[in-house]
């Protein structure tokens, strides 16, 4: 079900909201349950026995993990855990890349390999519960927690609709609890929910849709055509799209999670004001970003801790130093290669990781030189980070690696064709759309701090901004697109 | 994004606690308040505000309808040529300036309609096809889809400098290559390189940018397109908000243009490479037709001269030099209408939402369409239609 429909926001989300305050104990996880499914069938629902069965199969995994002395065999039957799930993922989200890919090198070789034709669909929102069952057993394996017994706090955990088909992904130390012993209800986390919908649906339907006419016109293209210009702009573009969507389905879920009372965490905290690739990576959807560190980068380089020392997340990062300067390359490139493939089966998304694991790698070696000069001043680090990050987005939306080439050459030397092939309102739009989140950052986190909560100004602000959205949403909401992230 | 206390940048007490609530459920209530008041009393006619208030969009019908947009209302085009007993055709292409007349009266009508009385009294059928702010690409999948159909004798096009900046293909233009022989036509056809690029972007936004309601027929569709008809039956306030919607993008363009100083009258450069660009596909157009047997009467579109204008003219009179010279190249007729309709028949252009007033460069009255009707009409008669 998507999130920008009447059918959530008028029919499903009030109703469960209402049930779920009237019920209590299994009967409330069991509504809990059956809603998300329902929510996750609007798709599809043929594929609603892959997610439970991926569930179950968990759930008692984890229980015999726990049970068992033998180091070997816990061992054994998180490997299994293992195997099964990341199979699963393997089957349909990658079988057909791999497949293709291996045509591709076998003819290079000479060969004429031939083979039937695959109509794989992807389930959706596979990533993030594979991801999020496979952190279950691994932190029950690691004795990082105890598995959960009862099988509908679990499948609650694992259904749980406001992050099943696109995130924020949530670990079980944070939501398992909060199921178990459900929080108290509060007006004031019902006013945040509310109001964090209405934001998240803003940026979704009024900001992301607007934006994504002029990007699937722009990348429609051939990237031979466009300028070094035309490429910034829709790197630029692209950027705010896909930050819009994205913040704003997280925002939706949030919200629609605080209207039960239960804490989600944030996802996104304005990425596009970071100084540093590092820190812009602590900024861009970081419950997978933390999710890779603690369960492939740490592990990576080799630094495993001892058993029952807490979450992983919550590991110091001055302990990453303490690797040989090779692991952590190693390992740094190595994550986000993987990283680019879990958002999607293509070369791109691997060429996506690589530059971003190049940027992270980049500044790990220059910041210490530089870092102290005119380069460390905030507003310098940050005009030469945004640009960089925008132009990561390059390989993540254009259609091949050639496209990726041609539009990254034409940014590095863009003197060179200073013609203007988008429409005018795309470069405008792009100016536009910088200067604006510029001056929202500074006037939410630098001037809105400043004034009294129970003043006038920060009030009247409050009630002009719900006003413009509220109106705004109502007006320009349709169930017209997925979020970008379903795709994942 | 943060939550409300974020943005107050403190954790609120019980007094602050409800001024949050207060903004909430005041700023809800006056967006009510402020869409139920944009319902009743701003709303305008979107096909109205296009065009500026004081100018109409007209379709020509003459015991059936004989001038179109695109593929959406082609059929009704077709059948009224057939309905006619298919007799020889000519296509003329254009923009809105065919399509809409200035400060029009009841009994006003546009030049195709004008032109398509006088080509019937000799025996030829003229049919119009005119999408606003139309572009050479799309008059070129347009000649690909309506000629296999028309067989038209010749084909009248306009050479609009305006439209040089104009790109991309609208959904429904693009429409015509949806019929199989048109799309072979095109992937065969030299227009294929850069017809590709935009109907790939324009698919890519139709499975993004849809209807009201999507069209697959997943349960999450058919639950939301029963909704929202309910919706739509039960609320005027929901029923109306896609002529709000398109208020709201009237309203930021003009925000745009007034933010920007762009005026009708500000000079709009063509980029050298797309200049280049177009010349060569109307040099494409024309030969392709002309190598077909089809005559062509390439004219300059009437410009209006007593005010300093958009164009900068050193291009503009470029691309009526390069117009020339393609049109003996490929032994086409060459019309420059450019001053065929005098000042006082031009039109302003109104703003339909706050009545801001500038001269308009493209659209005229009635007398104007009845002189470049005069115009047309005698560049046929010279080349025997």
């Amino acid at each position: 079900m998507l999130f920008n429909s009447a059918t959530y926001l008028m029919i499903f989300l009030p109703l469960l909201v209402i049930g779920y305050w009237s019920t209590r104990g299994n009967v409330r996880l069991s509504l809990l349950i059956v809603a998300s499914i329902i929510f996750y069938g609007f798709w599809r629902i043929e594929f609603v026995p892959l997610m439970l069965g991926c569930a179950a199969m968990d759930y008692f995994l984890a229980i015999l993990i726990d049970k068992q002395e033998d180091q070997r065999k816990r061992k054994r039957l998180m490997q299994v855990s293992l195997i099964v799930n990341l199979g699963i993922l393997g089957f349909f989200k990658y079988l057909v890349f791999f497949r293709d890919s291996l045509w591709s090198l076998a003819e290079v070789l000479g060969m004429q390999p031939t083979w039937t034709e695959l109509h794989i669909i992807l389930p959706l929102g596979i990533s993030f519960y594979i991801f999020q069952t496979l952190s279950y057993t691994i932190d029950v394996y690691r004795r990082d927690m105890k598995p959960e017994r009862n099988i509908l706090t679990y499948l609650g955990f694992v259904t749980f609709w406001p992050h099943l088909v696109a995130g924020p992904i949530m670990r079980p130390d944070i939501l398992i609890p909060q199921l178990r012993t459900p929080p108290a209800f509060d007006w004031q986390k019902v006013r945040k929910g509310i109001e964090r919908i209405i934001f998240g649906l803003f940026l979704k339907v009024v900001l992301a849709d607007s934006v994504a006419g002029f990007v699937d016109t722009g990348f429609g293209q051939s990237a031979a055509t466009l300028s070094g210009i035309d490429s910034w702009t829709l790197a630029f573009l692209f950027g705010f799209q896909i930050f819009f969507d994205f913040a704003g389905y997280s925002a939706i879920a949030i919200g629609s999670a605080l209207l039960i009372s239960i804490h989600v965490p944030e996802n996104f905290d304005w990425p596009y004001v970071a100084t540093s690739p590092r820190e812009f990576w602590k900024r861009w959807h970081i419950s997978l970003s933390t999710w890779i560190r603690d369960y492939v980068y740490v592990p990576l380089m080799g630094t495993y801790r001892g058993h029952g020392q807490g979450a992983w997340d919550t590991m110091q990062e001055a302990q990453e130093s303490t690797r040989s300067p090779a692991a952590r390359t190693y390992a740094l490139f190595l994550t986000w290669t993987i990283m680019g493939l879990w958002h999607g089966a293509n070369w791109t998304f691997a060429v996506w990781g690589i530059y971003h694991a190049a940027m992270i790698f980049a500044h790990r070696q220059l910041s210490p030189r530089f870092g102290k000069g005119i380069i460390g001043h905030w507003f310098v680090a940050w005009c030469i980070t945004l640009p960089l990050m925008m132009a990561g987005w390059i390989p993540f939306r254009a259609q091949n690696l050639t496209d990726s080439f041609t539009m990254w050459a034409q940014m590095l030397m863009p003197w060179q064709n200073l013609s203007l092939s988008l429409s005018p309102n795309s470069y405008i739009l792009a100016a536009a759309l910088t200067l604006l989140m510029m001056a929202t950052w500074v006037s939410r986190e630098l001037v809105a701090p400043k004034l009294k909560p129970t003043g006038i100004a920060l009030n009247a602000a409050r009630t002009a901004t719900f006003m413009i959205a509220g109106a705004v949403v109502f007006v320009m909401l349709q169930a017209k697109t997925q979020f970008i992230y379903f795709q994942f | 994004m943060t939550g409300a206390e974020e943005f107050a940048g403190t954790k609120p007490d019980r007094t602050a606690e409800k001024w949050l609530w207060g903004s909430l459920v005041a700023g809800l209530l006056l967006a009510f308040l402020l869409l139920n008041h944009t319902r009743s009393n701003w709303l305008i006619k979107l096909e109205e505000a296009a065009y500026g208030a004081d100018t109409s969009g007209f379709v020509a019908t003459l015991g059936g309808q004989v001038q179109c947009a695109g593929a959406g209302d082609s059929p009704a085009c077709i059948a009224a040529w057939q309905k006619a007993g298919s007799p020889p055709a000519i296509l003329w292409l254009g923009n809105s300036q065919l399509a809409a007349i200035n400060r029009a009266k009841k009994t006003d009508v546009n030049a195709p309609l004008l032109v398509h009385q006088s080509g019937k009294d000799r025996g030829r059928y003229v049919v119009t096809y005119a999408v606003p702010n139309a572009n050479l690409t799309e008059h070129a999948l347009t000649i690909e889809a309506l000629s296999p159909v028309f067989k038209p004798k010749a084909i009248v096009l306009p050479v609009v400098f305006d439209d040089f900046r104009e790109q991309g293909i609208r959904a429904d233009v693009a429409a015509f290559a949806e019929d199989r022989a048109t799309l072979k036509a095109l992937e065969d056809g030299p227009y294929w390189a850069e017809v590709q690029p935009l109907l790939r972007g324009n698919a890519e936004a139709d499975t993004t940018q849809a209807t009201d309601t999507p069209t697959d027929q997943t349960t999450q569709a058919r639950v939301e397109t029963w909704l929202v008809g309910n919706l739509e039956a039960h609320s005027d306030l929901w029923a109306k908000r896609t002529g709000m919607r398109g208020m709201l993008a009237f309203a930021i363009h003009t925000l745009r243009n007034k933010l920007l100083g762009i005026h009708s009258y500000s000079k709009r450069a063509v980029e050298p490479g797309v200049f280049e660009r177009r010349m060569a596909q109307i040099d494409t157009m024309v030969g392709r037709a002309r190598a077909s047997g089809t005559q062509v009467i390439l004219y300059i579109p009437p410009y209006r001269r007593d005010i300093d204008g958009p164009y900068v003219e050193a291009d503009y009179q470029r691309m009526k030099a390069g117009m020339k010279a393609i049109a003996a190249k490929h032994g086409a007729r060459f019309a420059d209408l450019e001053g065929v309709v005098p000042g006082p028949e031009w039109g302003i252009v109104t703003d339909s939402l706050f009545g801001f007033q500038e001269p308009d460069f493209m659209h005229f009255t009635a007398a104007g369409h009845a002189r470049l009707a005069t115009a047309i009409d005698a560049e046929l008669s010279a080349a025997g239609y």
